[in-house]
């Protein structure tokens, strides 16, 4: 899923080692988040969200359109 | 900037021919002086089977030793590990000891498991205590390494089991079919605890592959 997590992360002036150690996850885990190879839990993305003091859809970004009735 | 990444570019590079030459030099000496004890008769007459099964072991203490040597020395380990820094491997250094101790047991209760055939050098009894313990520490390593693991190694491991499974069922049982149908010689015991543990490890390559852990940093 397309992010902008290292957008985010880079506004704050953090390396992603800075990032994962405020999050307790690792390098590699912020480095598959922001190259799309992996999307984090729910839990992950929701502290992603509070520490960027973003909402979640703002840091992920789903093209799904809801079928309209 | 354009320097800097030229220079990061290269310094990738580098790294990139310094642990490929590194696991060539390892592998190919590794395989050689485990091919020459064979062929001196030290370990009794071997078949295709266990020498099969002792590479692939000798491939897992290999790969092991080198994050041993990571763990000991990071600077030196960042050199040719895939990490981005020194740090990196200091950061995983619990997760990566638990790891170490799993897999440097499943090689050597490989390589046990081959050597200890009836009329080699080891007894079938003590080498089915020695890998029973071996297994129990590899569990035991297991355990601990799932605390220290976060959520993309976990989710990493889970994929690499599924990933074993289906190649195991898939080229295991082929193998199997094709001898049950009297196409082939059958898979012998030995074999299939090569492919439990072999397909592990191509299947942990896979799911980190996917997850983009393989790409140069």
């Amino acid at each position: 899923m397309k992010n902008r997590v290292k957008e985010h992360r880079e506004g704050q002036g953090w390396s992603q080692g800075e990032l994962a150690r405020r999050l307790g996850v690792s390098r590699q885990t912020i480095n598959a988040v922001e190259t799309d190879k992996y999307d984090p839990s729910l839990p992950l993305a929701l502290r992603m969200a509070k520490l960027f003091a973003v909402t979640v859809p703002d840091l992920f970004i789903d093209d799904w359109v809801p079928e309209a009735e | 900037m354009d320097m800097a990444i030229g220079d990061k570019s290269k310094s990738k590079t580098g790294k990139l021919i310094l642990s490929l030459g590194l696991g060539a030099v390892a592998g190919f000496f590794g395989a050689m002086g485990f091919i020459r004890l064979i062929d001196s008769g030290a370990l009794g007459e071997f078949t295709t089977s266990q020498e099969i099964a002792g590479l692939v072991g000798l491939i897992y203490i290999l790969t092991t030793l080198a994050v041993i040597v990571g763990l000991i020395s990071p600077a030196l380990g960042a050199r040719f590990l895939n990490v981005e820094d020194a740090d990196e491997l200091r950061e995983q250094r619990l997760m990566l000891g638990w790891s170490a101790v799993g897999m440097i047991a499943m090689g050597v209760a490989l390589v046990l498991a081959a050597i200890g055939a009836p009329g080699g050098p080891i007894a079938p009894g003590a080498t089915l205590v020695a890998v029973v313990v071996l297994v129990a520490i590899g569990w035991f390593a297991g355990l601990r390494l799932r605390r220290h693991a976060d959520e993309l190694m976990t989710s990493v491991s889970k994929e690499a089991t599924s990933v074993a499974f289906y190649l195991t069922c898939l080229l295991g049982g082929g193998w199997a079919l094709l001898a049950h149908l009297e196409y082939t010689a059958g898979p012998a015991p030995l074999d299939w605890l090569t492919m439990f543990a072999g397909f592990l490890l191509m299947a942990c390559f896979i799911a980190a592959g996917k997850r983009g852990m393989l790409v140069q940093r």
